[in-house]
């Protein structure tokens, strides 16, 4: 078999916009460009270059790419604008003759782009990766329902009760219409079980469904956090008990939470505030909590509801504001727990990595890849979702129970990074690769040790 | 003296004639009398008392005068007089004037004067509510009674009591002439106010008795006031036409002649009197008095503040022998023992008659105006060589017909009233009414729809509606009905189409009011049907025959008549089509046109597609060109052969599909609605190679699904529907339930078009889908039961299954009401071909089973 010629394609770009699906391609990209593959990747930017072409050079090699695509129809994720794919992207799959086609998204771009890499080079592999339930679901994907329900099943009389303007006939030719494409793809990624069993539910192949994290890039050493090379996933007890040289014992660090991120409804942030609320007065003196991530982009009422809420929890709650991806660790660090309150499913939030980067346990939801990454008892605690006494109740455990922090320290587990993350997925592909792959039907990803399997 | 106000004028006249009285003694009266009139008109001081108490004091000899005759003559047969009574109008309940024999009734027969300074008079002692208290009287005297010289006026008064006066009558030429010189003033306010014939007489008496008048006058007689001629014309030299009033015929008239050049009619055989009003606070002229030329509420005012109408008539009458030259026509009316003779001038000439004729016509009320004409129309017909009248007549009463009102206000006709909403031309046939209408029992005889001369009962086979609104508005103007049943809807089949309709209501009461119909503006075939089928609502009883009778003709006509210009198919090819395909589908194209981007997505993997000739026929105008600018792309990213036609119109299902299916090449047609979406690929190889194992096989339908799994199509089965009076309708039996169980194929009555495969040949043999169906519904079935007929019956493959996503290709039809009973006519439609058919098929089918089992 020749050498396999990646294209990675990606509905943003890490310069241009902040997201985790774009981080993870882009790390994806370089990684493969670091092991000497031929890879290109093209990025959807909204921006228009300023010329006529749709596409634009990052890159002097011309393997990072710039895709103006024209805006396309979000209901059913299609691109009007069709000739710029059948002429230019045509073109540019004619001549870069990729083998492996990995759209990391289909969001912003269109998923007529799949036909095409079907129709241009048939024998390439098409391999999506899922981020979250955009396919089956109109309301950003994340499968919760105008009323505050979680969604568990997509079906065209749900969704029109979530969107009344919209008829059930309507959500079900967009389902056929989707799926359309997808039947065209040869692999799913997917970066949790839950996800994958949500897609399954929903008429994806299961044998066409792998499960592969999204590793995170090597970083350099900071604050004792030293990475391990070549360790294999699995648990990397980071010494049961041994505090590393320089860090608050367990006493203080397990009175002090964190909650990172961008900060929405979605993410729960209310729910975290309220449970602070909750708290008895004696925990309120003894606990505090860290709120870091820009509200920025979230609505008005939502900044109205936050700074109404953080009013009398001066005692507790400290906002610090927005942050920079690279002060990720020093702020976990200061903190015993880092806590995920979404109200919705999660797919694989990228800050449960990070805080197992740092070694400390995740205080989180109850559902979907939140709880599938975080084993209730093992390396963090589990609350109801969205219920803020259910969660005041474990921050009071989680900071006044005698070992509990200590024990739960050691079941937390190396995060996956990008190599392990492209290792797999190059046995995905297929490709050949010093590992020797079998050319088999590549297997799915291992779990992690640790984390539950879904049935 | 100057006339600031000619009531003021009156005052001092008033009195300076009193003393004149008193001073001229040029009376005789006896010594009471004297009393009376030389008596100084004192007041009661206990004027406050109603008039009764203050009668008492008449015994007592200081009676106050609270009537009195001003002054009173006697010529030329005619008896004059002027005077008041206190209180005419209100306290009087009747007042005589008994003169030498006659006795006048005042109360009738007087004109009311107003009198203030009557009022002023007794202004401090008695509160007289208005000003009406005199009369002016002047009536013809009977032959042979004596003229005395006085005059008896009895007044009986609402309290019972009676007054009784005798007063002083100027009589021989010199004495009336004084009389009248002395009152000159008054006279001539007389002959400025009085209504116009008394004024007239009077003037024309007064003339005779002012010296050197000297003209030769017939002498006017009672009979002035009760026939006048306005008109008189000779119509084609044999026809006579005349118009004037007439009052209390029946009382006073006894004979009355018209003698035309030796021919001797009787007038009051054919008269027609318009109708007495009586009294509706409807009308609040009261009179109906239009058949006076000029229009005028012709009406006379009693003293008593009564409106006394002057009747109208017309006469219309064929001379048995036709005039050569022109001539007089006499009028001879006797009322006992006087004549009246009118003579009036007719013109031989034609054309004169005409232009006569025609002018008065038009300064009559249009209603009256029109009676007349058919009156004569209906004349015509006796006379040789009316054909050219007839169509003079015809263009007068178009013009007449032009002023006559849009809308009849509610409250404007007695006991009843009518509004129409809609009058919708219908082709060349005639007119399709839609409006509401209520009456009281007997109010109202009957309706009718004309055009020109040419008219149409309505109300005998209208289909009645409910109109709430109808009740609201009534009951805003305080009438109260007992149901909503005021709508009505009919056709109106007209042959002189081109004339401006009316309606015409007959009243209880004899007389006719018309209303124009309102114009309705012109519209595509498919406006008008909508128009027309959206005047009703399909409940109520009489749905049937108003479908039979009514709407049916209607719909069908006026699509019938739409504009079909076969223009030429526009075609596009995209793609390499095959070069023999197995197959045409054929995909009708109308507003979502987005639809053919999802069909095509699923068709794009489907082997099938590259060997069948895939053909998408726009029947919508408003989306060809966007559709067709995406077509290309929809080729490059799909890559499916697809064709795309068009005819620059919107023709309906059954159009468009015929319209493709002219130019399909393969053998086998598959009709394909836009909303149809496959479950799976290979559906439609599966469903040639069944079609192919079947004999002589018929249309063959296919098992069609929800977007929820639930079944939609597995063949159609008739069964009467209870709500639109038992009409058959297309059921889908199970629709809703689950799909499982059904598998095979199965002979059915009919297949839904959505998805059916068909013979090309058979198809064309049959002469495709039937266009009399309006938009789409029922031709399927419509054609399913032609093939059945012709030896090829319908069946469904139930292992064939595509989704239905049903309403997404009926955007069309919008507003529910209007796609409801459109269903209902096309509905209408299929049953009356196939009821029988149908009914004959289902019996045939039970007598199988019963036998088999």
């Amino acid at each position: 078999m020749s050498a396999p010629r990646v294209l990675i394609i990606s509905h943003g770009h890490p310069d241009f916009s902040i997201g985790g699906g774009e981080i993870a391609a882009h790390a994806h990209w370089r990684e493969l460009r670091r092991r000497g593959i031929d890879a290109m990747f093209i990025a959807r930017v909204a921006q228009s270059p300023g010329h006529t072409a749709s596409f634009s050079l990052r890159s002097a090699d011309g393997m990072e790419v710039l895709f103006s695509a024209p805006p396309v129809d979000h209901f059913r994720h299609s691109q009007p604008s069709r000739r710029v794919i059948y002429e230019e992207f045509r073109a540019l799959l004619t001549r870069f003759a990729p083998t492996v086609v990995h759209f990391h998204h289909y969001v912003h771009l269109g998923l007529e782009m799949i036909r095409e890499v079907r129709r241009t080079v048939p024998h390439a592999q098409i391999v999506v990766t899922l981020h979250e339930f955009l396919a089956q679901c109109h309301a950003q994907g994340q499968m919760l329902k105008a009323t505050g329900l979680l969604c568990t099943k997509a079906q065209p009389l749900d969704c029109h009760q979530c969107f009344p303007s919209v008829t059930p006939q309507e959500f079900f030719m967009r389902e056929l219409f989707i799926k359309s494409f997808l039947n065209l793809c040869d692999r799913f990624v997917c970066p949790s079980a839950f996800l994958r069993n949500r897609y399954v539910e929903w008429g994806l192949p299961a044998d066409k469904m792998s499960v592969v994290e999204n590793g995170q890039p090597l970083r350099a050493a900071s604050g004792g956090g030293e990475p391990r090379a070549g360790q294999p996933p699995g648990g990397d007890p980071s010494g049961g008990g041994e505090l590393r040289g320089g860090e608050p014992p367990g006493e203080y660090l397990r009175t002090r939470f964190v909650l990172l991120g961008q900060l929405s409804r979605f993410k729960g942030t209310p729910v975290l505030l309220e449970a602070a609320r909750l708290l008895p007065k004696r925990l309120r003196d003894l606990v505090t909590i860290e709120i870091h991530g820009s509200i920025q982009f979230a609505v008005d009422e939502f900044k109205a509801q936050f700074e109404k809420q953080l009013l009398g929890l001066e005692d507790t709650v400290r906002y610090g504001g927005p942050y920079r991806p690279d002060d990720v660790h020093d702020i976990i660090q200061r903190s015993g727990w880092v806590i995920v309150p979404s109200i919705w499913w999660e797919n694989s939030p990228l800050v449960i990595q990070e805080a197992f980067a740092a070694g400390r346990p995740v205080l989180c939801s109850n559902v979907g890849g939140m709880a599938e990454k975080v084993v209730n008892g093992v390396n963090g605690l589990h609350f109801r979702v969205g219920s803020a006494s259910d969660l005041a109740a474990r921050i009071e455990e989680a900071a006044t129970k005698p070992g509990l922090w200590e024990r739960l320290r050691t079941g937390v587990p190396a995060p996956p990074r990008i190599d392990a993350t492209v290792d797999q997925l190059l046995a995905l592909y297929g490709a050949e690769s010093a590992a020797g792959a079998t050319g088999a039907a590549p297997p799915a990803a291992a779990p992690p040790v640790g984390l539950r399997s879904l049935a | 003296m100057t006339l600031e106000r000619s009531f003021g004028m009156v005052k001092p006249v008033v009195t300076a004639l009193k003393d004149d009285y008193v001073k001229s003694g040029r009376y005789t009266v006896n010594a009471k009398l004297a009393i009376d009139v030389n008596k100084k008109q004192d007041v009661n001081p206990n004027a406050s008392l109603p008039p009764a108490q203050l009668r008492e004091e008449l015994a007592g000899d200081s009676a106050p005068a609270l009537v009195r005759i001003d002054f009173a003559a006697t010529f030329r047969d005619h008896l004059l007089v002027y005077g008041w009574i206190l209180g005419l109008r209100r306290w009087v309940a009747g007042a005589e004037i008994r003169y030498g024999g006659a006795v006048i009734d005042l109360t009738s027969l007087g004109i009311p004067v107003p009198r203030p300074d009557v009022t002023q008079h007794f202004a401090a002692h008695i509160k007289t509510e208005d000003d009406n208290h005199g009369f002016c009287l002047l009536v013809a005297l009977p032959d042979g009674g004596t003229r005395p010289g006085y005059l008896r006026l009895v007044v009986s008064l609402h309290s019972g009591e009676t007054l009784d006066r005798v007063w002083p009558v100027g009589t021989g030429d010199a004495g009336v002439t004084e009389i009248l010189q002395k009152n000159r003033p008054v006279l001539a306010w007389m002959l400025q106010h009085l209504p116009a014939p008394d004024a007239s007489l009077l003037g024309e008496l007064w003339e005779s008795m002012a010296p050197g008048a000297g003209k030769e006058r017939d002498s006017n007689s009672a009979l002035q006031l009760q026939f006048g001629v306005d008109a008189c014309v000779l119509l084609e030299r044999r026809l006579l036409v005349v118009l004037g009033w007439l009052n209390d015929r029946d009382q006073l008239v006894t004979t009355a002649r018209a003698k035309v050049a030796h021919q001797t009619l009787d007038f009051l055989q054919d008269i027609q009197v318009a109708a007495q009003p009586g009294g509706h606070a409807n009308r609040p002229h009261g009179a109906d008095a239009s058949m006076r030329p000029g229009g005028d509420a012709n009406v006379r005012q009693t003293v008593r503040g009564e409106a006394v109408p002057q009747r109208g008539f017309s006469w219309v009458r064929a001379l048995p022998q036709a005039i050569e030259e022109s001539t007089d026509v006499v009028f001879e009316i006797a009322a006992g023992t006087r004549q009246r003779y009118v003579r009036r001038r007719v013109c031989a000439n034609a054309l004169d008659a005409r232009s006569d004729l025609s002018r008065v016509l038009h300064r009559m009320e249009p209603d009256a105006a029109i009676d007349l004409i058919e009156r004569i129309a209906a004349r015509l017909d006796d006379t040789p060589d009316a054909h050219a009248t007839f169509k003079w007549l015809a263009a007068v009463h178009a013009q007449i017909v032009e002023r006559l009102p849009a809308v009849i206000p509610t409250l404007e006709l007695p006991r009843c009233a009518v509004h129409i909403d809609v009058a919708i031309a219908v082709a060349d046939q005639g007119v399709f009414l839609a409006g509401w209408f209520y009456a009281e029992p007997g109010a109202v005889k009957q309706l009718a729809v004309h055009a020109g001369l040419e008219s149409h009962r309505i109300d005998d086979t209208w289909f009645r509606t409910s109109r709430v609104d109808v009740t609201t508005h009534l009951s805003s103007v305080q009438i109260a009905c007992a149901t909503h049943e005021h709508g009505f809807a009919c056709f109106v089949p007209l042959q002189n189409f081109k004339a401006v309709p009316f309606l015409s209501i007959s009243l209880g009461d004899g007389s006719v009011r018309r209303v124009r119909l309102p114009k309705s503006p012109p519209a595509t075939a498919l406006h008008t049907v909508r128009a027309i089928l959206t005047t009703f609502h399909a409940t109520g009883r009489g749905l049937r025959p108003f479908l039979d009778r009514h709407v049916g003709p209607a719909v069908r006509s006026v699509w019938q008549s739409r504009a079909r210009a076969e223009q030429p198919l526009s075609v596009d090819r995209f793609g390499i089509p095959p070069s023999s395909p197995r197959v045409s589908v054929i995909v009708p194209l109308y507003g979502r046109h987005d639809l053919a981007d999802y069909q095509m997505a699923l068709f794009a993997d489907d082997p099938d597609f590259q060997s069948a000739e895939l053909i998408y026929f726009v029947d919508d105008p408003s989306i060809y060109d966007e559709f067709r600018a995406r077509c290309r792309d929809m080729h490059e990213i799909h890559g499916v052969p697809f064709t795309i036609a068009y005819a620059g119109t919107n023709s309906g299902f059954a159009g468009a599909t015929n319209r493709a299916a002219s130019i399909a090449t393969a053998d086998r047609l598959l009709l394909m609605n836009s909303d149809v979406f496959p479950k799976q690929t290979g559906w439609l190889g599966r469903l040639l190679s069944l079609y192919g194992s079947l004999e002589r096989p018929g249309p063959l339908g296919v098992k069609l699904l929800y977007e929820d799994g639930g079944l939609q199509h597995a063949g159609i089965a008739f069964r009467r529907y209870a709500p639109w009076d038992g009409l058959w309708i297309n059921d889908h039996p199970q629709k809703g339930q689950s799909p499982s169980g059904l598998a095979g194929i199965r002979s059915v009555e009919a297949v839904t078009a959505a998805c059916m495969l068909v013979d090309t040949s058979l198809y064309r043999e049959l002469g495709g889908l039937c266009e009399d169906f309006i938009v789409g519904d029922f031709e399927d079935s419509d054609f399913c039961l032609r093939a059945a007929a012709a030896g090829r019956p319908s069946a469904v493959a139930l292992d064939v299954e595509l989704y239905h996503v049903e309403r997404q290709s009926q955007d069309r039809i919008g507003n529910a009401h209007w796609r409801s009973n459109l269903t209902l006519y096309n509905c209408w439609q299929h049953d009356l071909r196939w009821a029988a058919g149908i009914e004959a098929q289902q019996r045939e089918a039970q007598q199988r089973e019963a036998r088999h089992s």
